[in-house]
């Protein structure tokens, strides 16, 4: 019995060694990459409600083209400043209606969002280019930062053949293909978002080209004596 | 509170159903969202088979479990540990639950589980290679594993060979959708089966349905 206590104190112990040295900047960056992927999703709810709020008090809400736009208009300072900027002089809708002061509320935590997730982002581009700086010369790092929530590490990607680095994302496509051969195999995945093509043909050549500069570079940044 | 033909289990009926209990280690702390149910003192944890194949194999009506007070099991596959957590249950204080698992995510929770447990051990080591583990570890008197590999037999006997006491149990999960998604199931566990003959009697095979699709829950014996 004795000896039982002794042995679960060093195994134990040298579980938690590893466990502490498990951890690495891959990780990390999967986790911020999934962050980023859930707060797009939720400002893009939250922005139709908040429009479909915001319309009763000033319909013409719905003229504006992108986000920011719209937030800027509802966080102006005082309503006459906000239909100037809708270049309006006379609304369809009422102000004197009660709750305004709460969609202005509404509107600052949602901006708070934004800004956290522009953060975010920031410090993905610097986690990318310190860690694989030959990668982000060829794409993006939030593209980086996607291949490598599918792959895991920078090492799994530089012992990748060219050919299954251009596929990846289009997993669902391929097994298509390969269940039955009626379905054409797909030519391009994630990396197609980088290239910009006309047609789907030229999209596939250029994704082709791409994958093979991403595949040297991978190896360059992890195999590679002088990380420049 | 009834005691089941299998020592350590009890069972109780609540609302025309009949819930699988053992008797808790920790206390009153739930770490899975469980019931408990305190009885004279003594508390109980709620056993959900929909969560655990061995909880499964036990509603079932399981002719025989190795899994008995006072014994040394290495778990293979632990995951988060809710499994695990029973067998613990079951083993008591004086038994001793080594569980192993590959992925850190996973260990991370194990590891929070286990500070709890003065009966159990939680290794971050990979289960295809024994070799690296076996020499820290005493023999012990039987395996369980649930590690839904292609080569999951292979495994098992591997460690088997390295770990196992002669004469000592194994329990087997074996899912046939993991091993071969092409075949009929029941191709899939004969051919397992005809694997583990060369060193093992098998003692029981279980399907596991409904709780678990296309799962076979194999106890054997090691021959020397």
């Amino acid at each position: 019995m004795k000896q039982a206590i002794t042995l679960r104190k060093e195994l134990m112990q040298e579980t938690k060694e590893r466990l502490k040295t498990s951890i690495n900047e891959e990780t990390m960056l999967i986790q911020m990459y999934q962050t980023v992927r859930e707060l797009e999703h939720t400002i893009n709810n939250l922005m139709i409600k908040l429009k479909n709020w915001f319309s009763c008090y000033l319909p013409e809400i719905y003229t504006t083209k992108t986000q920011q736009e719209a937030l800027d208009i509802i966080l102006s300072d005082s309503i006459e400043e906000s239909k100037q900027k809708l270049n309006l002089k006379d609304s369809i809708g009422t102000i004197n209606r009660t709750g305004y002061e709460q969609t202005i509320k509404f509107a600052k935590s949602i901006q708070t969002l934004i800004k956290t997730k522009e953060l975010i982002e920031e410090q993905i581009e610097e986690t990318t280019t310190k860690i694989a700086p030959s990668i982000c010369n060829e794409i993006s790092g939030k593209t980086l930062a996607q291949l490598l929530t599918k792959v895991g590490t920078i090492k799994r990607l530089a012992n990748m053949p060219s050919s299954a680095i251009q596929l990846l994302g289009a997993e669902k496509a391929l097994f298509r293909h390969l269940q039955n051969n009626r379905n054409n195999p797909p030519k391009y995945g994630l990396l197609a978002g980088e290239v910009q093509a006309k047609t789907p043909k030229e999209r596939a050549k250029k994704t082709k080209q791409l994958s093979a500069k991403v595949t040297l570079a991978a190896r360059k940044d992890y195999y590679g004596t002088n990380k420049t | 509170m009834e005691q089941t033909k299998h020592k350590g289990i009890y069972s109780t009926w609540q609302d025309k159903n009949n819930l699988l209990l053992t008797k808790s280690l920790t206390g009153k702390q739930s770490r899975f969202k469980e019931d408990t149910i305190d009885e004279d003192g003594t508390v109980y944890r709620v056993w959900d088979p929909t969560r655990s194949k061995l909880g499964a194999a036990i509603a079932k009506k399981l002719r025989y479990l190795p899994i008995r007070p006072g014994i040394t099991v290495l778990y293979l596959g632990a995951a988060n540990g809710y499994t695990p957590s029973f067998v613990s249950d079951i083993l008591g204080e004086k038994g001793l639950l080594i569980a192993l698992d590959h992925t850190a995510w996973v260990v991370r929770d194990l590891f929070l589980l286990t500070e709890k447990r003065s009966n159990m051990i939680a290794l971050l080591e990979d289960a295809r290679k024994p070799s690296q583990y076996a020499k820290k570890l005493p023999k012990v008197d039987c395996i369980y594993q649930d590690v839904a590999q292609r080569d999951q037999t292979e495994i098992f006997m591997k460690n088997a060979d390295s770990l196992l006491k002669p004469r000592g149990y194994g329990i087997l999960c074996i899912k046939a959708r993991s091993i071969d998604v092409t075949k009929n199931p029941h191709e899939v566990y004969q051919t397992e089966r005809s694997k583990l003959m060369k060193k093992f009697e098998i003692i029981s095979m279980l399907n596991l349905n409904p709780y678990e699709k296309d799962h076979s829950f194999i106890i054997c014996r090691k021959l020397k």
